[in-house]
């Protein structure tokens, strides 16, 4: 009985340890760094290279669209802004005023190459001032 | 109009919420759960019958599985064994405050209950074993009656190595 | 109907109180009328909340602008069916469908068993009313989708393009029924700890409503990935963002407690484990539905965000605290009543399962909170991705397909290794087979080897168990279709659980082949140019524009050919809504989804220019629709599974039936 119960002990054990190796192994190899543009202009030169993601408002008017869909464009915090270079599936919601955020390397020329481009929906659920804009259109 | 709406619901909410209050139905009272940690013998009856199903479930499974392939001979036989003396042990359990309390107690009709639920499921099956059973239970009997200490004549079981009344040693 | 509506949600708040104290008092005092009016209040919670509802939607269709919920998620150009669906396109309808369904919940558990086991159901009952008390002061006090705005605007600010599709008309509303089916088994299991009847009744309900929640929870997912497949556009369907993972974790733990519920039912052991797990389950939903709720882990489609955020975070609190203080309290009466005979038992494998889906679901919750918890510990926000959990996940879900196999096939407490090797060496063999075919058709992905040689040993298991159920009952002089049919019949509980087990193998089969195996391209054509894709070559046939009422479109018409043969035609869109209301969304991409069980072509326009040239994107994704397939096949298993016996009375002797099993008090040697 003894001896049973010790096996289970030891599987158990291996369960968790392999679990929480994984977890461990998972989260240091994956990890990015989630900062604002300011941080990210703050931590220049020792970004450099390193994975990061990026959030920021599309600057107005900064949307380049090349025929091979090459996007290029601006975030800003407001006070700083970032060039940004992105291929790939460029979001529905993306435009002018969106928040992006942008995940990839800040390289040395001082340019963000994004390989992950994702766009939130400015959250509209608390705000009525677009019906107070309405109510003035309409009247 | 709106307001008669809201009064309407409000009203009808309130009469039903009430209802139980004024409509004293039969099952009033009485045999609301008595909520004691103490058994009654109906309770103790359906506790022993709910081990008995649970052990008929068990030589079923062990039936099926041994026949499916899932079992050594072994080992079935072993677990069959086992699950049997533990099955004879609570029909003799059973037995003991039916004959105390006489064949139309409280009991009765549960047990009556009990016969009826049993017998819509698992009828063939459980015929089976329980004439198993049965045929157990008659030879352990046999084999505990020869059990008696030659020195004061009480039972003892097999596995005793002393007498419990008396103290003499058992061959 | 917006007065009545309101007031009849601020009635169901008052009445939900009064259902809880009543069926406490009722209970303690053992005056059984007081039960009975918190029953009649229950039922009554539930008329109310539908009248609400109905006003509501009322509202909605009629476009009552007045109303601050109408004016932010309708607008004049909508379609009927999507105005009825924007009752859960924000926070306030979400909430109310919150409730509503809850209390439907709670009006089938009381008119089920109000004359059975009335220990048990008076604290049942009270839980209920705890979880609806809190959700309806949500809607009655803090988001209230009757609100008023102070003044009524013209239009609306209309409903978001990407939520308008069949897709997602019924997606929130499965994982709705799944997230609040999560409340009656936690109910069951704190009546059973608030009324100290731990025995056999709680673990029977739980153990079911369990079953509904898991089902509902799980096909609310696979609707979710669908929605996201074909609305999103990105060629795939699961991201791992947080409100997927907010769904997913509580199924992680409902499996697992579906799972070693049968444990406890058949040998008495695990009452403590079991207890636990349905707590967290709970807890995992109320999370879920915190996180979708509150915006605090930003996600790329939460849709509603509000402040709500630390009245639920003390909600969440309130339950842990008193739950698992009960759960203390009651601990010696949860003794087990057997213990493991040996390692080689499907006690075991059902352990190891446990372990295993809580591991996952642990690894999922740490990825999902890691945000928040590295902020809060190191000062600075990291992000853990999708690599991050499929390297995680990936190994565990091997494992557990692997046990899914060993399950079946390996017996009840002991199992001897000799006919492990009997019962094992043809699903064993299976999967060796699968490895060398794979092989030889040049497949060198080690991860996508081992998950289809383990989905061939799963499948290997199940089907052996039914060829052996059959022949056994054939033996028995019933002809094949009859033995078969009895088989599954008589035990709905194992065989339709088998039936879902394959469901299970088409989802994995159908996740590997199309998470490994993609291939994507992308290019610019113009009139008459084509581009090659694994054998599809696809030309572009020039672009189109129609206009419909509510959006001017744009179509590039592309032909597919197939080893030079043309099989199709096929239409990605750009549409831009035409509504120049406030909604920040007005431009869709329109998906162009060419499917068939060996893989799908998935087409999207990028990009449109003057020249008439176009951009398109293009994947060929392998085997996406076993999951979809697999997806029906789970819900068949599900519905055989949960599906009551026939008559009442047979009803009643296999629910009796059932009691017993938990009850053995067989003694390990």
């Amino acid at each position: 009985m003894l001896k049973g119960k010790l096996k289970f002990i030891v599987a158990i054990a291996v369960i968790a340890l392999t679990v929480s190796y994984l977890v461990y192994g998972g989260v240091r190899d994956t990890m990015v760094y989630y900062l604002t543009v300011e941080e990210l202009m703050a931590q220049v030169p020792a970004v450099y290279d390193t994975k990061v993601r990026v959030s920021g408002t599309v600057v107005p008017g900064t949307i380049i669209k090349d025929t091979n869909s090459a996007l290029k464009f601006q975030i800003t915090d407001g006070t700083q802004n970032i060039d940004v270079t992105y291929e790939g599936i460029i979001p529905d919601i993306f435009a002018d005023d969106v928040e992006a955020v942008v995940e990839g390397v800040y390289a040395k020329n001082d340019v963000f190459e994004a390989d992950i481009l994702l766009a939130k929906c400015p959250t509209k659920y608390e705000s009525t001032d677009s019906l107070y804009e309405n109510k003035e259109a309409s009247n | 109009m709106e307001i008669l709406i809201i009064l309407i619901i409000s009203a009808a909410v309130a009469i039903y919420i009430a209802l139980p209050f004024f409509l004293k139905s039969g099952d009033q009272g009485n045999d609301f759960p008595v909520m004691s940690g103490v058994k009654t013998t109906a309770e103790k009856l359906k506790s022993l019958d709910n081990q008995k199903e649970a052990l008929y479930s068990a030589i079923r499974d062990i039936d099926f599985d041994y026949s499916l392939g899932k079992l050594s001979k072994e080992d079935y036989e072993e677990l069959k064994s086992k699950y049997k003396l533990e099955a004879a042990s609570v029909l003799q359990e059973m037995d003991q405050p039916q004959k105390q309390s006489g064949a139309r107690g409280p009991d009765y009709e549960l047990e009556q209950e009990i016969s009826s639920y049993r017998k819509t499921d698992n009828m063939i099956e459980d015929k089976n074993i329980e004439e198993e059973i049965s045929a157990f239970r008659s030879a352990s009997n046999k084999r505990k009656k020869e059990n008696k200490c030659s020195k004061c004549g009480s039972e003892y079981s097999s596995e005793d190595m002393f007498c419990s009344k008396c103290g003499a040693k058992l061959n | 109907m917006t007065e009545t509506g309101s007031i009849s949600i601020f009635l169901a708040f008052i009445i939900s109180i009064y259902v809880l104290v009543a069926s406490i008092y009722g209970a303690r005092t053992r005056k059984w009328d007081f039960v009975r009016s918190a029953e009649n209040g229950a039922i009554a919670v539930f008329v109310l909340l539908v009248i609400a509802t109905i006003a509501l939607v009322h509202s909605l269709i009629n476009l009552d602008f007045s109303l601050k919920y109408v004016a932010l998620n309708t607008s004049t150009d909508l379609a009927t069916i999507y105005r009825i669906t924007s009752l859960w396109a924000g926070q306030a309808g979400s909430l109310l469908l919150w409730c509503l369904v809850l209390s439907v919940y709670t009006a089938i558990v009381v008119l089920q068993s109000r004359n059975k086991d009335r220990q048990l159901m008076p604290y049942v009952l009270a839980t209920l009313a705890t979880v609806s008390i809190f959700f309806i002061f949500v809607i009655a006090f803090i988001e209230s989708p009757f609100e008023k705005l102070p003044f009524i605007p013209k239009e609306g600010r209309g409903l978001n393009p990407i939520l308008q599709n069949a897709y997602m008309a019924i997606h929130p509303l499965t994982l709705y029924v799944g997230y609040v089916g999560v409340t009656v088994p936690f109910a069951f299991g704190m009546g059973a700890l608030l009324s100290g009847k731990l025995g056999d009744e709680w673990i029977r309900y739980s153990r079911k409503w369990a079953l509904v929640a898991w089902t509902f929870l799980g096909i609310g997912l696979l609707l979710g990935a669908r929605w996201a497949y074909l609305e999103l556009g990105w060629g795939g369907y699961w991201a791992w963002d947080p409100v997927e993972n907010a769904a997913f974790m509580p199924w992680l733990a409902a499996t697992a407690f579906i799972h070693s519920v049968m444990i406890q039912e058949k040998r008495g052991m695990l009452k403590k484990w079991n207890m636990s797990l349905i707590i967290l389950t709970f807890f995992l939903a109320i999370f879920g539905t915190f996180i979708t709720r509150s915006g605090i882990i930003s996600s790329v489609h939460s849709f509603a965000q509000s402040d709500i955020g630390p009245l639920f975070l003390g909600f969440i609190a309130f339950i842990l605290l008193f739950s698992f203080g009960m759960f203390l309290y009651r601990i010696n009466d949860l003794e087990t009543e057997n213990s493991f005979e040996s390692i080689l038992s499907r006690e075991s494998a059902f352990i190891f399962n446990n372990l295993l889906f809580l591991g996952a679901a642990f690894a999922v919750f740490l990825g999902t909170i890691f945000p928040i918890l590295s902020e809060a510990v190191t000062g600075s926000k990291i992000l853990v991705g999708s690599p991050y959990f499929n390297r995680v996940n990936v190994p565990i879900a091997l494992v557990l397909i692997f046990l899914m196999g060993v399950g079946p096939l390996i017996s009840w407490r002991k199992a001897s290794f000799k006919n492990l090797v009997k019962n094992f060496l043809i699903p064993i063999l299976l999967g060796i087979l699968t490895v060398i075919v794979l092989l030889a058709l040049g497949m060198k992905d080690v991860k996508a080897l081992i998950a289809f040689a383990l989905c061939a040993f799963v499948t290997g298991t199940v089907f052996t168990e039914f060829f052996r159920g059959t022949r056994v009952r054939m033996k028995r002089g019933e002809n094949f279709l009859m033995a078969f049919m009895r088989l599954v019949s008589r035990n709905k509980r194992r065989y339709g659980g088998y039936i879902v087990h394959i469901g299970i193998v088409l989802i994995v089969i159908g996740v590997t082949a199309s998470s490994v195996f993609v291939t994507e391209k992308q290019a610019t054509l113009n009139k008459g140019e084509s581009m090659e894709l694994r054998g599809y070559t696809l030309r572009f046939d020039g672009l189109e524009q129609y206009t419909t009422d509510a959006k001017n479109a744009t179509v590039a018409n592309l032909t597919l050919f197939e080893d030079g043969r043309e099989i199709d035609t096929i239409t990605p869109e750009k549409n831009i809504y035409k509504y120049e209301g406030n909604r920040e969304i007005n431009q869709e991409t329109e998906v162009a989804l060419r499917s068939t069980y060996k893989d799908d072509l998935y087409i999207i326009l990028s990009g449109f220019n003057e020249d008439g040239s176009a951009t398109i994107r293009a994947m060929i994704n392998p085997m996406v629709n076993w999951i979809w397939i697999g997806g029906l096949v789970l819900l068949l298993g599900a519905v055989i599974t949960i599906w009551p016996s026939g008559t009442k009375s047979r009803q009643e002797a296999f629910v009796r039936y059932t009691v017993s099993e938990k009850d053995t008090t067989v003694k390990a040697s």
